[in-house]
């Protein structure tokens, strides 16, 4: 396997059994794509859809039903693939009654590092990750936002070739977002592979290279943002206001607008003639068009219109 | 591979041993010694003996009370929150670490028995009471005794939840304390025309179960009959034996379970 591929999994599939009647429930039904070295990917999903799962077969913390995947050329069940791995799990807790240096200690024996290594990146690394101020405090008594901090530093000691974040920006408040997403392109500028999930569609399209989507377990799309959305026609976004209620529902049930508590009415079209029959339709009536915007589909509308396939199909 | 154990252990240990409620337990260890010590007085010139008595009472009650609580809550918690996904993801063997943890509450129940039995050995030295040879091989025998119950309970811990694990590590350890009076026993069952399920239950129980008794030698001690070493030694070798069967299988589950 080629150097240039940080990570390659195929066909992936978990099945769990849960409850007292073990019933059975497919996590995971094809999880297929290809991470290069050098780059961003997020693996993009709603809550459920099999991202965490995903992730843990990757990390070896869950055993795959099926498929295959490896890291680097090793298979990811191998403990020396994860040699090369900084893995932050999703809402990561630790031993509450260690200090910072500490479980970071802790974690760099865990990965072979010497105590050279440890003293030199454990301090380097508290700092990074803007935890200076809080050194002397046990975890027990750090918020959500400092433990997703120091499971970041315990990601990032190893100084990986690959990070592995499982919904990094979860629990963070706007500024660690921003410190997070900051991370993730001084990590590309340093030549490190990231891989990371989520459902902020925002923070995905900001920082990626390249996105995986996946719905009910199974990868539809893989490639760069532009690539995906290059076959989508332009998305066109307008905005009335004064609508009565007879206008209104024939507005909801001809291009589903969303109604807003103040009154006005939003509706997303693709076509040309949608957009002038909606005009018209705001002319005649007398009302006012607040906005009438044309622009390229983001990531959002991809995601949107891939689930709403997947749920038309597998309820037709 | 060394290494990760002995990380493992250490911090093991060191999270393990700033938890409150273990000194609470050694409170009421050393509260129970002292009440040997203020009740002493009151029989008729057996005060040495009572304090012997209830000071090994205590030692070796308290080491498996904190053996089973340690065993059965540090993998459970590990899982429950979570914390096993940032251990896992790293380079490390599964059964390593399993071992380590076990390493870890083995050593809290050293430094616990040996601090017990610092304070016990020091009451009697301070009373002028002689302090037998054999005192330290009770000691021993209270430390082996409670790692095996730790190994117990971190087996169950691998594969079931802390009420159920402390739920079996407690009989399976009353049972073990019983297998002479069952072994006595279980030729009346037969004579007495007991079904065979039973009768092969029984057997099972006498030949697999470890026998605990095996591990208390307070009689010799408070009647100053002293402990060879050979059976000092042959009881470490029975416990290492358990410790082995113990910790390979509950390795060998924890190798195959998945931490969804």
């Amino acid at each position: 396997m080629s150097e240039e591929i940080a990570l390659a999994v195929n066909g992936l599939r978990k099945t769990f059994r849960i409850g007292f009647f073990r019933k059975k429930v497919v996590a995971v039904r094809d999880s297929t794509f290809e991470v290069h070295r050098g780059e961003v990917f997020g693996l993009v999903g709603h809550n459920g859809a099999g991202k965490t799962t995903t992730i843990k077969m990757l990390m070896g913390l869950i055993a795959p039903d099926a498929g295959t995947g490896h890291i680097f050329g090793e298979p990811i069940r191998s403990t020396s693939a994860r040699n090369r791995v900084g893995f932050l799990p999703e809402t990561p807790n630790f031993y509450d009654y260690l200090k910072p240096a500490e479980i970071l200690d802790y974690y760099g024996r865990l990965y072979g590092m010497d105590a050279a290594s440890r003293a030199k990146r454990i301090p380097m690394l508290i700092d990074r990750v803007g935890l200076g101020h809080a050194v002397d405090k046990r975890l027990r008594k750090f918020s959500k936002g400092m433990l997703q901090r120091i499971g970041l530093a315990q990601a990032l000691l190893p100084d990986p070739d690959l990070v592995l974040l499982d919904e990094p920006q979860s629990g963070l408040d706007p500024l660690g977002r921003k410190d997070v997403r900051d991370l993730i392109i001084e990590l590309r500028e340093q030549g490190k592979t990231v891989m990371f999930s989520s459902h902020i569609l925002h923070d995905v399209e900001a920082v990626c290279d390249r996105v995986a989507i996946i719905t009910r377990g199974l990868v539809r799309k893989t490639g760069p943002l532009d690539e995906l959305v290059a076959d989508r026609p332009d998305l066109i976004d307008i905005v009335v206001s004064g609508a009565d209620a007879a206008t209104r529902d024939r507005m909801v049930d001809t291009w589903s607008a969303d109604a807003t508590p103040d009154g006005r009415m939003h509706l997303r079209v693709t076509r040309d003639e949608d957009s002038a029959a909606i005009l018209r339709l705001a002319v005649d009536a007398g009302l006012r068009v607040e906005r009438v915007e044309r622009h390229r589909p983001d990531l959002e509308s991809l995601f949107v219109s891939e689930t709403e396939r997947v749920d038309e199909g597998e309820s037709a | 591979m060394i290494g990760h154990g002995v990380a493992i252990a250490l911090y093991t240990f060191r999270e393990a041993v700033r938890n409150k409620i273990l000194y609470s337990i050694l409170f009421f260890a050393i509260a129970l010694m002292g009440l040997g010590l203020a009740i002493g007085p009151a029989s008729l010139d057996q005060d040495t003996r009572i304090l012997v008595d209830v000071g090994l009472f205590a030692l070796w009650f308290f080491s498996n009370v904190v053996a089973i609580f340690v065993g059965v809550t540090m993998v459970f918690m590990e899982l429950e929150r979570k914390t096993v996904y940032t251990v896992l993801s790293k380079p490390v063997h599964r059964p390593v670490y399993f071992v380590g943890k076990f390493v870890g509450v083995g050593t809290l129940l050293l430094v616990q028995v040996a601090f017990m039995a610092t304070t016990l050995t020091t009451l009697m030295a301070v009373r002028g009471d002689p302090v037998p040879s054999a005192l330290f091989a009770a000691y021993w025998l209270i430390l082996m005794e409670s790692l095996i119950v730790a190994a117990v309970a971190l087996f169950f811990s691998s594969f079931s939840t802390p009420y159920v694990s402390g739920f079996l590590t407690l009989g399976l350890w009353v049972v073990a304390r019983l297998i002479p009076e069952l072994q006595a026993f279980l030729p009346e069952l037969v004579e007495d025309g007991t079904g065979p399920v039973l009768i092969g239950i029984l057997t099972t129980v006498v030949n697999v179960w470890p026998d605990m008794t095996y591990f208390t030698v307070t009689t010799q001690v408070t009647y100053g009959l002293g402990v060879p070493f050979e059976y000092v030694w042959n009881a470490t070798l029975y416990a290492a034996g358990y410790l082995l069967i113990l910790l390979s299988t509950g390795s060998w589950i924890f190798q195959r379970r998945d931490f969804i």
